[in-house]
């Protein structure tokens, strides 16, 4: 019955379902537009407070899409703060590397010493200087919250929508996640010679999981049930979406993983081989099915989070330029208490690290067909409406632009 | 490195040397360099001793493993690390996938406080 087959198309029939161009995937001109009026427009993830653990720590985040260099700082009160990492003197970089922990900025150039409040401290020699306000030569600071311990900034001030407004209808959804709980474990990173989008896409469904990822993860997603490892669900909003993936709970583990799970009770994939169900989130596998392997939310613009039983995984996709990437891929779980905690941990650091160059083996491909031009338009199933979600809310976001 | 494995897997000495190395960059570009039937034996060897490796491991603190400790800690790492390599591609690398060497794996957890090269 196709309604069966295609269920999400009949929740969400304003989407469509004709073929999706390929175009934003090369145009230049939409990748300016997109900088102006997705990225700039946007509250942007630039990092995890976890990462900030105490007052004076900080972290760097370059972001070529906008033109800047972000500092973000835990005060001696404990607030989290943004700057431009821009020097108001000679416009040098007050913070080099990325990331650290100190009492101040001193820019390495001529000395200018920044507090971690942002305000200008001191200045060597500032007799010399004609008519020098201090108080008015403090780093420029940037709109900044904390979401579910994401931290996000804005360009723009102020803020067309608070922070909360943006997240909307998923603001409370989390609330119970264990994300608190978990240690960033690692941190996969890659420059990919495609367009953002390309790689958001390749992440933004399950589709490709019987064929792309036969190899290394055979039976997790899908099993006598579900053989066609159709997504348990798919929940789309303004600009956020968020799809259930089916875990098979009959999953046979290889003898590593076997193994691991009994070191280190860090599974990778499924129920069967993960932690019993730690679901009091209200949006995290809402209906508590027992055959469900994950939860990925993408935050518009650029971030995947993945909210598993146990485990999560936090994805970003920052354009350099139409069609380079920077992509990244944090790891965190519960950290091992034991030696053999280690070693069962490994085992899910290597299979996370082998599926990531399956998901990444496409990108670049696509990105060059895209831009010779052959074939120029996508057909997408109704379990790869997520992507259609995807490139509808982008395109909305260029169309209001113009109008 | 002067550390020699624990006296009761000292046989294993000859696959520290091959696979082992403090860092998941360092023992994954082990793997890539090996050919298959040696990734297979190195398996086969270490499969069996998988467990009394841990159970062993764990009669010492997590963070301050004595030297041999540490290269058989390692050891079992880089078991973790070639696995998939025997269990699931059959091949050192991930097949037709994206170039290993252009990926970096960054570990915020890792055993012990003094890196060292593998």
């Amino acid at each position: 019955m196709k309604t069966e087959a295609r269920p999400f198309a009949a929740r969400y029939p304003d989407l469509g379902a004709g073929p999706v161009p390929s175009d934003p995937y090369v145009s230049a001109t939409a990748f300016e537009a997109e900088r102006e009026h997705v990225f700039r427009r946007s509250w942007l993830c630039v990092g995890r407070a976890d990462e900030l653990p105490a007052p004076g720590s900080w972290l760097v985040r370059d972001l070529a899409v906008l033109g800047a260099s972000v500092l973000v700082v835990r005060g001696e009160d404990g607030a989290i703060r943004a700057f431009h990492n821009a020097c108001r003197h000679r416009l040098n970089r007050v913070a080099v590397g990325e990331c650290g922990s100190g009492p101040h900025f001193v820019c390495g150039f001529h000395g200018w010493v920044y507090g971690l409040d942002g305000r200008l401290l001191n200045v060597p020699d500032e007799a010399a200087f004609a008519g020098l306000d201090k108080a008015s030569l403090a780093l420029r600071p940037l709109a900044v919250g904390v979401w579910e311990g994401f931290i996000f900034v804005h360009f723009m001030d102020p803020p067309p929508l608070s922070l909360r407004e943006f997240i909307g209808e998923l603001w409370s959804l989390y609330d119970g996640y264990p994300m608190a709980g978990m240690t960033r474990v690692s941190t996969l990173r890659a420059t990919l010679e495609c367009n953002w989008k390309v790689v958001l896409d390749a992440f933004q469904e399950a589709y490709h999981v019987l064929e792309l990822h036969r190899r290394s993860a055979p039976q997790a997603f899908n099993g006598p049930a579900n053989p066609l490892a159709h997504l348990n669900d798919v929940r789309l909003y303004e600009r956020h979406r968020i799809i259930s993936v089916y875990g098979n709970p009959e999953q046979r583990p290889t003898a590593a993983a076997a193994l691991a799970l009994k070191l280190a009770r860090t599974g990778t994939y499924t129920p069967a081989l993960g932690e019993a169900a730690s679901g009091s989130a209200p949006g995290v596998n809402p209906e508590r099915r027992p055959d469900w392997a994950f939860d990925e939310t993408v935050l518009y613009p650029n971030l995947s989070w993945y909210t598993a039983d146990g485990w999560a995984l936090v994805q970003s996709y920052w354009p350099l330029e139409v069609g380079r990437t920077a992509y990244e891929q944090h790891f965190y779980c519960r950290a091992p208490e034991t030696t053999s905690g280690l070693i069962g941990l490994e085992h899910t650091k290597a299979m996370l690290f082998d599926v990531a160059l399956e998901d990444l083996s496409t990108v670049e491909r696509i990105q060059s067909v895209a831009a010779g031009g052959a074939v120029s338009e996508m057909w997408l199933s109704d379990q790869e409406i997520a992507v259609r979600h995807s490139h509808r809310v982008i395109e909305r976001a260029l169309q209001e632009a113009r109008a | 490195m002067s550390a020699t494995l624990p006296a009761s897997f000292a046989d294993l000495e000859h696959w520290a040397q091959r696979f082992g190395g403090a860092t998941f960059n360092a023992r994954y570009a082990s793997r890539l360099r090996a050919d298959q039937p040696t990734l297979e034996a190195f398996y086969a060897a270490l499969a069996p001793r998988m467990e009394a490796i841990a159970a062993h491991l764990d009669g010492h603190p997590v963070d301050a493993l004595p030297p041999p400790e540490r290269r058989l800690l390692e050891l079992a790492l880089a078991f973790m690390d070639v696995a998939p390599a025997v269990e699931l591609y059959r091949q050192p690398q991930v097949p037709d996938g994206f170039d290993a060497r252009r990926a970096e794996l960054i570990e915020h957890v890792r055993p012990g406080t003094v890196a060292r090269d593998g």
